[in-house]
């Protein structure tokens, strides 16, 4: 598959666009992974005007957060009145578990139709897009751990882990974070949908949106790892501390933060790696990202084999 | 502490990266570095120092296993505290055998062995390895065990060695 990680438009590094990663392997179908701007909803139309074989569209959203929703529902409309999509949208469905994520609050106040509608006030942006998605008759997916979209497949978080976030999300007694230290997210933001998916040159990236590196999981076993939540420092910290020889990985970066005091991201993680002698990592910020990289063919593309230091000596 | 670097081409490589190696001793010491002398080895060979003037009385190695054997066995090697070998163990007790050897001359040394992986040889046996790899932007193929040094250079020099070396333990246990 290609990934082409959408950026900034027209210089504008002030405005917050959000995420939009779009996956295409063929000339059929395409995964959009998020849509945080109605600047980037434009930009996938293009590309599917100018892609017109591909037939089906796969929307994932990562969780409930503006700068990852906004462009969704807009992009719905669009994908509708053009009639010649087949749309699927993949996102946590938070209702089906109400009974799970009941037994977990447990603080004798609350029943199943009062859960209900805390769950849907709670995650407010995912209750649109999956109305809107219905209302054109779209294919409404929940996006649990094993999921196919398209050529990709969803990896995480586990049941277990995002009914976990659906509870203290809503439960007022508990502190609204999960995860410990450099692992620390918000719960809106910890159990966003993980996507896999393999690349051109047979490399395999992990997407993960905001996600909490508490729920991320076997990052060793991917060439190309999204460093969360647009870059965020502590989240990435984590990630180097779980991975075995974080060297060897190349690390992606989705921050159209813009400029806004509260945004968030990625430049204290940029200052990180280079002193830390990272490889930087390919990030929006600086324009699309595309992988593989032009130019890179279908055959693998390793690292360089090294120099192992017993090579010249078998005697011993 | 005292650095050793092979002049093998693909360990010294040039000039450049001799100088991002002194760089990175200089960041991971914490300290003033000599620069890079030539020394002569046992079996006529030569090798590159240099030294960190942090009062750390030990020494690094980084060489083909062979080089490091034969390294180990000079008494002013030896003599030295520790020794930490940046190299393959190529073989289960190997590591111990160089130990011994250099005990039988100080019995308080300690060795310490880069991270190793499991390499397929071209006749099909397994092997611990070590391999220098360019990756990151430290400007030298560094070893998985250099990494780790540099990340762990702020609890100080000896406790940066221990987090990212492994000790070879005089005693034969069990699996060893």
């Amino acid at each position: 598959m290609k990934l082409k990680a959408l950026s900034h438009y027209d210089g504008d590094l002030d405005t917050r666009f959000g995420d939009c990663i779009l996956l295409y392997d063929d000339n059929t179908s395409l995964v959009v992974y998020d849509c945080g701007h109605t600047k980037h909803a434009e930009a996938v139309e293009a590309f599917l005007k100018k892609n017109s074989l591909i037939s089906q569209v796969h929307i994932v959203v990562s969780h409930n957060d503006s700068d990852h929703t906004e462009g969704v529902c807009g992009l719905l409309d669009w994908l509708n009145v053009q009639s010649k999509y087949t749309v699927s949208v993949y996102s946590h469905q938070y209702l089906k578990h109400v009974d799970a994520i009941l037994d977990k609050i447990d603080d004798g106040r609350r029943n199943r139709d009062s859960l209900k509608r805390s769950l849907l006030a709670e995650f407010d942006n995912i209750k649109k897009v999956i109305e809107a998605a219905q209302a054109y008759g779209f294919t409404t997916v929940e996006a649990l751990s094993g999921t196919s979209v398209g050529n990709c497949t969803i990896v995480g978080p586990t049941i277990d882990e995002f009914t976990d976030v659906a509870a203290k999300a809503v439960d007022s007694r508990v502190d609204n974070n999960i995860g410990e230290g450099h692992a620390e997210e918000t719960v809106m933001n910890a159990a966003s949908v993980q996507l896999e998916c393999k690349l051109d040159n047979a490399e395999t990236i992990l997407l993960c949106g905001d996600a909490s590196p508490l729920y991320l999981h076997n990052l060793d076993s991917y060439n190309i790892i999204q460093l969360p939540h647009h870059g965020q420092l502590d989240d990435a910290q984590a990630i180097f501390e779980e991975l075995d020889d974080p060297d060897k990985k190349t690390f992606f970066i989705s921050d159209n933060t813009g400029s806004g005091s509260t945004s968030g991201g990625s430049d204290n993680l940029v200052q990180y790696m280079k002193d830390e002698k990272y490889s930087p990592a390919l990030n929006t910020k600086g324009g699309v990202v595309i992988l593989p990289p032009i130019g890179i063919g279908t055959v693998t593309s390793s690292k360089p084999e090294g120099v192992k230091l017993g090579e010249m000596d078998n005697q011993y | 502490m005292r650095w050793i670097i092979s002049t093998e081409k693909d360990i010294a490589v040039d000039s450049n990266q001799m100088r991002a190696r002194r760089e990175y001793i200089q960041r991971v010491s914490g300290v003033e570095v000599s620069p890079w002398i030539k020394v002569n080895g046992p079996v006529a060979k030569e090798y590159f120092c240099c030294m960190s003037n942090d009062g750390i009385d030990g020494t690094s190695i980084t060489a083909h296993i062979g080089d490091v054997y034969n390294l180990c066995s000079l008494r002013e090697i030896c003599s030295c505290k520790f020794v930490v070998a940046n190299t393959c163990t190529l073989r289960r007790m190997l590591g111990k055998e160089i130990l011994y050897r250099m005990m039988s001359i100080n019995p308080e040394v300690e060795l310490f062995f880069a991270k190793q992986e499991l390499s397929l040889s071209s006749n099909g046996l397994f092997w611990q390895s070590t391999t220098l790899i360019n990756v990151g932007e430290f400007g030298f193929r560094t070893s998985k065990s250099e990494r780790l040094l540099y990340r762990n250079r702020d609890k100080g020099l000896m406790e940066a060695i221990k987090k990212s070396f492994n000790r070879v333990s005089p005693v034969i246990l069990l699996g060893d």
